[in-house]
Parts: C-alpha cells; sequence; structure tokens
C-alpha cells in the first residue's frame, strides 16, 4: 500500500505491453537467421595444466551470429568471459593461462543474450611429470626428550605452476637423529603427507627433509630439550661457621638431570631458600650451567641455624640442610662513659682482631634505642642533655646477638 | 615610503612565522610516521573491526582429523578467516583492487588472484559474487596449530559477470573446494585452494498447497503505532482487543509487518522476536491467521547483502515457523516499486533467492511476494506458492483483473491489499467520504462474492499520524494514507464498518 503510490507501475506495465508488442515482430525474424540449437562447443576433455592457450572449438556455428556468442568460464578463484576468435575461418575460444595454470575443476557456459546454450564441466589436473617444489612444515620446532611429546612434519609438494598433486602419489619423508637416518614413504592424501615424529628421549636435534621424485624440499630442525628435572641435593662450603657478617657461604646443586640422565637446559633457573631460626625467610636465585647451580651469601651478624633448600619452581626440589653459625665474641666489652658520650668497644673477634667496619651496635636508654654502625672495632653514642636530663639510667647495649645491661649516671 | 617598511616588516615576520610552522609540522610529520608500525597493541589483530558484511551459513560437517584436536576457538578463528578471505576476493574481483588480499592470502595464491585481476582488467570486466552457505570439513590439523586443511562442499552462491559494463551472465553455483591454509602474522592466510567439483545447482523445493478455507481478512496496525506495530507502543492488551474487534467482523486472517531494520537486521532482536511471538499467541487466541510480511522498508537488494538477509530470515523464520498462528509467509511488500532505483535484474534476483531460501527454512507455510498491481503478479509466478496483488484503482477493473491471474496459474491467488480514503479534508475536496468508503465495500463484496477472491483489505484503523517515510511529507498524500480504516481515530466505527458487518 503505503510506499508512494505513484504512476510509476502504470508506465512499467505500459511499457510492458508495448516491449511485448514489438517483440512478437521481432522474435520470428531472429530466428530466421539463426537457432538457439545452432551453435555447440566440442566435447571439452580432462587435460593437464599447462602455460599454453587451450583451444576449445565448435561443432556447430553460425558465423553471421558468432559475434553474439560468449563463453563463460569460472575457475577457482574466479570466472571471465571469453570472445570467439576467428582461426582459419573457423570459430574457436582460447582460454588464457591465467586459468589453464591452475589445476581444478572448470565449470563453462555457452551463452547468447543472457541465456545458457550449453554448459559442463572439465577438468585441468597437475603437471606430475614436473614437480616444482616441495614445501615443509615442521612444528612444534621444540619438544621434550620424553615418549609423550613429538613433532610433526607435513609436506605439500606441487608442481611448477604451484597446483597440489593428486591423491596416491608416494613422497619419501626423512628423518635423521645421530647417526640414525629414518626415511618413510607416505601416500599423498588431499594434496600433502604429513608424519609424526616421537621424540626421541636424549637430547639433541632432529633434522627432516622429503623427497618427490628428483626434487627435495629444504632441511627443517626441531631442537629436542630434556624432560622436567629430578630432585637434586645441595652442599654448602664456608671457610668457616662464625657469625662474623662477613665471610661469604657458598651453596652448591648437585649436577641436575631429567629421569633419563639428560642434563638441564643452561639457564634453568634454581632458588635456595634460607631460613633462620627467627623465622626470617629470604632467597637468593641463580641459574644452571652444564646442570650445576652456585650461589653465594654472606654470614648472619648473629649466632643461629638456617635451613637451606633449593627448588626448580613447581618441578624439582633439593634436601634440607642446617647451617650452623657460632658467635664471634662472649661478652661485649668495656661500655665507657665521657661528657654524655657512650662508647662501645673495641670489639675483638674470634682470633681478637677487631670486628669489621659495619657491625650493628643498639643502645637503649629510657625507652629510646640509638643504632650505629661500628668503625675500627668501635661505636659511641652521644646522649643530650634535652633528650637525657641528668640521672641515673638502666642502658643495654646489643649486638652480634649478646646484650648487657648497665647503669649510668648523667650530669 | 615609511608605510611600505612597516609592510615589509610585517611579511617578513608573517614569512618567518610561516616558515617555522611549516618546519614544526614537517619535524611532527616525521615523528608520527616514525611511531607508526609493529604496535604490539595490534599482534592479535583485536583492534580489527568487528561489523560484519557477509555472514554466509557455516556448517562444521567434520571436525575430527588425524592431526590435533581443535579448540572451539581457534575453529572460529579459522572459520572466519576463511570466510574473510572468500569475502575480500570477491571484493577485489568486484572492485579490481586487491585491498585486504595481502592479510588474507599467501604470496603464491596472492599472484593467482593478480594474474586474474589483470585478466579481467584487459576484459574490461568484473565479477559480483557472493556465497551463502559453506559445509567445512576439517581434514587435517598440524600438530604445532598452524596448518589446517579444510575441504568445504556444496558452496551455493551466486555470481554476476560484467563485461564492458553489460551484464553478460548471471551463474548459480553449487561446487566443491579444497583450501590449505597457514597461520602466518596472526592471520589463517589461504595457501591452496582449488575448485574440486561443480555440482547442479539444487532444485527448488516442492510447492506447498494451502488450505481451501476462502481467505478473509485484513492489513493490521494498532492504531497508535501506524508502521511500527513492534515499537514502543506494543501492548499485549490493545492486540487482544483488536484482534477481537476483527473477530466480530468474521475475519479469519490478518497481515502484519516486519520492519528489516527494525527487527535489526543480520542480528533479530530477541525483543522484538518477542513481541512477533505475543502477537501470533494472542492471534491464536483469537483463533487468526496471521500473514506475516518480511524485509518492510527494505530497498538494498546488492548481492553483497545477500548473506545479511538471509541470517536475519534465517532467525525470524527459525523463530516461529512452528506456530499454530502463522499462515504465509509474505516475503516483500511491493518490491517491483524499487524496479526503477534498484534495477528490476537486482530485485527479481534478489527475492528468486530469498524465497528459494525461506522454503529451504520452512517447507510448511505458503510463501507469496505482496507486489503492487495484478500485472506485477506475473512475476517469479512459478517460485511462490501463492500469488498476491494490490489494487487501488476502481472496482470495474478488478474482476477482469483477478480473472487474468487465475487464469495464468493454478495457485491461490489472494488480492493481498484494496480500500479506499474516506478523507474528506482541503487537500480531497472532491474526493472521498465515509459514504464513499461504505459504497466502495458494498461494491466489492458483490463482486468478491461472485468471483469467490481471497481478499486482505486496507486498513482497520483511521490514523492520526502517519510517518514520512512512508508516504513522504506531502499533506495530501499523508491525510489521505491516514483515512483508508474501518474504525476512525477516535475508536468509532465508520459507514465501512457495517459494510463489512452486512457483507
Amino acid at each position: 500500500m503505503y510506499h508512494r503510490k505513484n504512476i510509476a507501475p502504470f508506465l512499467i506495465s505500459t511499457l510492458a505491453v508495448i516491449s511485448v508488442f514489438m517483440l512478437s515482430f521481432y522474435i520470428p525474424k531472429a530466428q530466421n537467421k539463426t537457432s538457439v540449437g545452432s551453435f555447440k562447443i566440442s566435447e571439452v576433455q580432462d587435460r593437464t595444466v599447462s602455460v599454453e592457450e587451450q583451444i576449445i572449438t565448435f561443432e556447430t556455428y553460425d558465423l553471421k551470429t558468432i559475434h553474439t556468442i560468449r563463453l563463460v568460464i569460472s575457475g577457482t578463484y574466479g570466472s571471465i568471459v571469453l570472445i570467439p576468435k576467428i582461426k582459419n575461418g573457423q570459430p574457436i575460444f582460447s582460454i588464457p593461462p591465467t586459468f589453464t595454470k591452475y589445476a581444478g575443476s572448470i565449470a563453462f557456459y555457452l551463452i547468447q543474450h543472457e541465456k545458457v546454450l550449453q554448459d559442463g564441466v572439465f577438468n585441468l589436473l597437475p603437471k606430475t611429470t614436473e614437480i616444482g617444489l616441495i614445501e615443509n612444515y615442521l612444528g612444534p620446532r621444540s619438544i621434550v626428550a620424553n615418549d609423550r611429546d613429538h613433532t610433526m612434519l607435513v609436506s605439500i609438494p606441487t608442481d611448477i605452476y604451484d597446483n597440489l598433486l593428486p591423491d596416491s602419489m608416494n613422497i619419501e619423508i626423512k628423518t635423521q637423529f645421530k647417526n640414525t637416518i629414518t626415511i618413510s614413504t607416505k601416500e599423498l592424501t588431499s594434496g600433502f603427507a604429513w608424519k609424526r615424529i616421537p621424540a626421541p628421549l636424549v637430547t639433541g636435534r632432529i633434522s627432516t627433509g622429503s623427497t618427490l621424485g628428483d626434487v627435495s624440499s629444504k632441511e627443517l630442525v626441531a631442537d629436542i630439550f630434556p624432560d622436567v628435572a629430578q630432585d637434586f641435593s645441595i652442599s654448602v662450603n664456608s671457610n668457616h661457621s662464625y657469625a662474623d657478617g662477613n665471610e661469604i657461604i657458598s651453596l652448591q646443586t648437585t649436577q641436575i638431570k631429567d629421569k633419563r640422565g639428560n642434563i638441564m637446559t643452561d639457564g634453568t633457573l634454581v632458588s635456595f631458600m634460607m631460613t633462620d631460626e627467627t623465622g626470617a625467610y629470604w632467597q637468593t636465585n641463580t641459574t644452571t650451567v652444564n646442570g650445576f647451580a652456585f650461589a653465594k651469601t654472606l654470614h648472619p651478624q648473629t649466632p643461629t641455624t638456617w635451613k637451606i633448600s633449593a627448588t626448580i619452581s613447581g618441578i624439582a626440589s633439593s634436601q634440607e640442610i642446617n647451617q650452623t653459625f657460632v658467635s664471634i665474641l662472649d661478652t661485649i666489652p668495656v661500655m665507657t662513659l665521657q661528657n654524655r658520650q657512650v662508647l662501645v668497644g673495641p670489639l675483638t673477634s674470634y682470633l681478637g682482631q677487631l670486628v669489621q667496619d659495619g657491625i650493628i651496635v643498639s643502645f637503649q636508654i629510657d625507652g629510646a634505642t640509638y643504632t650505629k654502625l661500628t668503625t675500627n672495632g668501635k661505636v659511641s653514642f652521644d646522649v643530650k642533655q634535652e633528650d637525657h636530663p641528668k640521672g641515673n639510667y638502666n642502658v643495654i647495649i646489643q649486638t652480634l646477638g649478646l646484650e648487657t645491661t648497665q647503669n649510668i649516671s648523667l650530669d | 615610503m615609511k608605510n611600505n617598511k612597516r609592510l615589509y616588516r610585517i611579511l617578513i615576520l608573517a614569512g618567518f612565522i610561516l616558515i617555522n610552522v611549516g618546519i614544526l609540522f614537517g619535524i611532527g610529520q616525521v615523528i608520527a610516521y616514525l611511531n607508526t608500525g609493529a604496535d604490539r597493541s595490534k599482534m592479535l589483530h583485536l583492534d580489527v573491526e568487528q561489523e560484519r558484511h557477509y555472514s554466509p551459513e557455516v556448517a562444521w560437517v567434520v571436525l575430527e582429523n588425524p592431526g590435533r584436536p581443535i579448540e572451539a576457538a581457534n575453529r572460529k578463528k579459522i572459520e572466519r578467516d576463511y570466510l574473510d578471505a572468500w569475502y575480500i576476493k570477491n571484493t577485489a574481483l568486484y572492485t579490481g583492487d586487491d585491498a585486504g588480499v595481502f592479510n588474507h592470502f599467501t604470496e603464491n595464491a596472492r599472484a593467482k588472484i593478480g594474474a586474474l585481476l589483470a585478466q579481467q582488467k584487459k576484459d574490461n570486466a568484473y565479477v559480483e559474487s557472493t556465497t551463502l552457505s559453506h559445509h567445512l570439513t576439517l581434514e587435517f590439523y598440524s600438530a604445532d596449530g598452524t596448518l589446517a586443511v579444510l575441504t568445504d562442499k556444496n558452496v551455493l552462491g551466486v555470481e554476476r559477470i560484467f563485461q564492458n559494463e553489460r551484464f553478460m551472465y548471471e551463474r548459480r553455483f553449487n561446487e566443491d573446494y579444497k583450501i590449505i591454509l597457514l597461520l602466518e602474522d596472526g592471520f589463517w592466510k589461504v595457501r591452496h585452494f582449488e575448485k574440486t567439483g561443480v555440482h547442479k545447482s539444487a532444485p527448488l523445493i516442492a510447492e506447498v498447497s494451502i488450505h481451501d478455507e476462502l481467505l478473509e481478512g485484513i492489513n493490521y496496525y494498532p492504531q497508535e503505532s501506524p508502521w511500527d506495530t513492534f515499537g514502543e507502543n506494543f501492548k499485549a492488551t490493545v492486540l487482544k482487543e483488536d484482534f477481537k474487534t476483527i473477530k466480530d467482523l468474521k475475519l479469519n486472517t490478518i497481515r502484519v509487518f516486519i520492519g528489516y531494520e527494525d527487527f535489526g537486521k543480520a542480528q533479530v532482536s530477541e525483543e522484538k522476536l518477542d513481541k512477533l511471538e505475543l502477537l501470533l499467541n494472542e492471534a491464536e487466541k483469537a483463533n487468526l491467521k496471521v500473514m506475516i510480511t518480511l524485509f518492510d522498508f527494505y530497498g538494498d537488494y546488492r548481492l553483497q547483502d545477500w548473506t545479511l538477509t538471509n541470517k536475519h530470515l534465517n532467525t525470524i523464520v527459525s523463530r516461529v515457523k512452528n506456530h499454530p498462528a502463522l499462515f504465509a509467509w509474505d516475503l516483500k511488500n511491493e518490491p517491483n516499486l524499487d524496479f526503477d532505483t534498484r534495477g528490476e535484474r537486482e530485485v527479481l534476483a534478489w527475492l528468486d533467492q530469498s524465497v528459494h531460501y525461506l522454503k529451504q527454512l520452512d517447507s510448511l507455510h505458503p510463501v507469496t511476494i505482496g507486489w503492487s498491481s495484478p500485472e506485477a503478479a506475473l512475476q517469479l509466478i512459478d517460485k511462490v506458492d501463492m500469488i498476491s496483488y494490490h489494487y487501488y484503482q476502481d472496482l470495474d477493473g478488478l474482476s477482469t483483473a483477478h480473472a487474468m491471474l487465475t487464469s495464468a496459474t493454478e495457485k491461490p491467488v489472494v488480492l493481498q491489499e484494496f480500500g479506499i480514503s474516506s478523507y474528506s479534508g482541503i487537500w480531497n475536496a472532491f474526493g472521498g467520504s465515509e459514504e464513499n468508503q461504505y459504497e466502495y465495500y458494498r461494491e466489492f463484496f458483490k463482486i468478491q462474492k461472485r468471483d469467490s477472491i481471497n481478499y486482505l483489505s486496507w486498513t482497520l484503523f483511521d490514523f492520526g499520524e502517519i510517518p514520512s517515510r512512508v508516504a513522504g511529507k506531502l499533506p495530501w498524500r499523508k491525510n489521505k494514507q491516514a483515512y483508508f480504516g474501518l474504525i476512525d481515530v477516535h475508536g468509532g466505527e465508520n459507514n465501512a464498518y457495517q459494510a463489512f458487518k452486512d457483507r
């Protein structure tokens, strides 16, 4: 109803009537000249692809009206319209190389004035006598040395015009690992052949390639990496066991391997974890070289026992070992008071030598705590008048895990 | 002299400023250029636009393959990229421009497309094409997930070939393909593509025979929402009352309209479908049959649009095809009025394929097309199950027009729209009146009884406001359009109502 009523329908119907009227005169004349059956192209055989133009000839034709005839051919990627040519007085269609080079089914339609006179299908077959190249695809490119993993090689050979080859041609798929070469013959299906290559149980590199006739593919390789690490053990090494805050302790693992004895890849991350008696926890990370991991850390300043273990996160771990550190002195030496300056030290170590600089000493007075680091085994605290007025105080001094309480009187 | 000096100063200063602006702009452009290119956020192509201009039906026939099981996400990605490859190729063959081909075809396959494009250019030809359905089998999916071999059987599609700007041939095809895809730069690109078989196009699905009860009905819009049945004002209670009114007139059928855009084009809105179902439910309660007119206000018809209209059709038809109140599908209202603007061939080709697809989706309900005149209704007469035409001319010619159609076909013929406006305002001083309308219907029912005409009259209500897109902005058209009803804007019965009652 809606859609803007106008006189268009009347015009159209009038025009239609007029054109039908005109056609009624036209059609008999046209039929005198030619009839629909007078054009027929010869049967088109399946043929091999070629870079040449392919000729299609007519079985019956009428040269007078040949210019109204077209051949539509439709290949894989699209269609084109061919115009007949006259060669030696005979009409022909020539299919351009754009179509004849590529394998596949070609549908054709012989048309005249938008109407189909004849249609059919022929196939262009790949040129199996001239192989162009073999494209190989290998993946995954890195696999693990166990009996579950594998990589896969897919070979797609093509003829010289880049057409897939027909099924049931044979292709040789070759793999090489260490000193073993495996050759297997596969049949092409849907234009390709494939092989699942199981992972060897030792690390290394697999090379692959394939050959069809005298054409070969490029070489593709896949790397075999060790399987997951097995548990390992650790040891510590230090010059002495004094808690001097100065010596370096070395931590090291045994050689880490998977269950078939393949050494872990260099760079595998190992974490050493340490816990002391107070429950403090810290870690140091390192990576393996040739399966071994080494780490270093500083001795503590206070006597304690560490629990040390190492892990490859989520995969493997070591046993736990204990490392005990002993104190370097028994009592905190002399504390003197001079002009509100509290002097601690000199602190001496296990040989009687001065402790190295930087040992922490803390000093508590009247609820306030002051912390300083030693220089030449000594440290001094200035007690200020305004903070701590004249009087007697109990002071606590702590260092190297020791503690002493003394009474001082300030002026 | 002094003025000149000042002028030179101004010119020199302005020139200096302009040169500086130019230099800064140039530097800016260089920096902007150097900053484009490899952007990590674009690696996964997540920014690629998501609106689909092409969505043919895709069915995965087989997914089991000897290589490796495929994950749903990868299957979708392969499907999308593969269809995009078709779309890009079709577009390239249509426009002659290889935009996008790089992203969807590997080097060797690009060369083949390039050769074809060159051939087309030489021939001064182009091809307009689309595919409508694909049936995919995953033949092989490699262990590392970067190579997939597909076969695509029974690819249904259409191709129109033009040469020297002249239409040459339209080809409906049904073909098989073999495809090898490689995952490169985040896209599944076509490496090998080969047509492996050509079948005859599927024959049209058998005709639907129609029950022999005479069709007596009316075109229906709610009074408050003309041309917008499923809009904001949609209320089941209103429908219930209106359907009762229609049933009181002893009518058995209504015709309703579904707007293509109103229902959301290819992405049909759930809400609208719910409303359509409610309408059908109310019709069923009132014992009325419903003829649904699809694609109202649709006017594109281009090949490139077919997959979208098919998707629209599929969603709507699948939802309501089993509803007992559904009587028939009217594919399109008055498509012949688009012949001038859209091209007769394009419109007919679209109708032809849409009828075909509709019959595939629903082989039980008859399909018709609402032609605007009896002459136009001769088109596609052997594709539809029922011939529908509209008649707004003098009733004297109705009998002849109807006989012309009934003699041309064995199929039922329906007078799908007819009526007269009772508008007697300033724009139509010598025109209609309620009395005229009454006489018109009295006369009509005489003819209808004699010739046993199936009819749907236009329309139940007079409307207050006619949307401009329906009848344009001209007041003499708009006002006339508003007064075709049996019931006036105040709910009172026009004389014509009585004509229906007394028939």
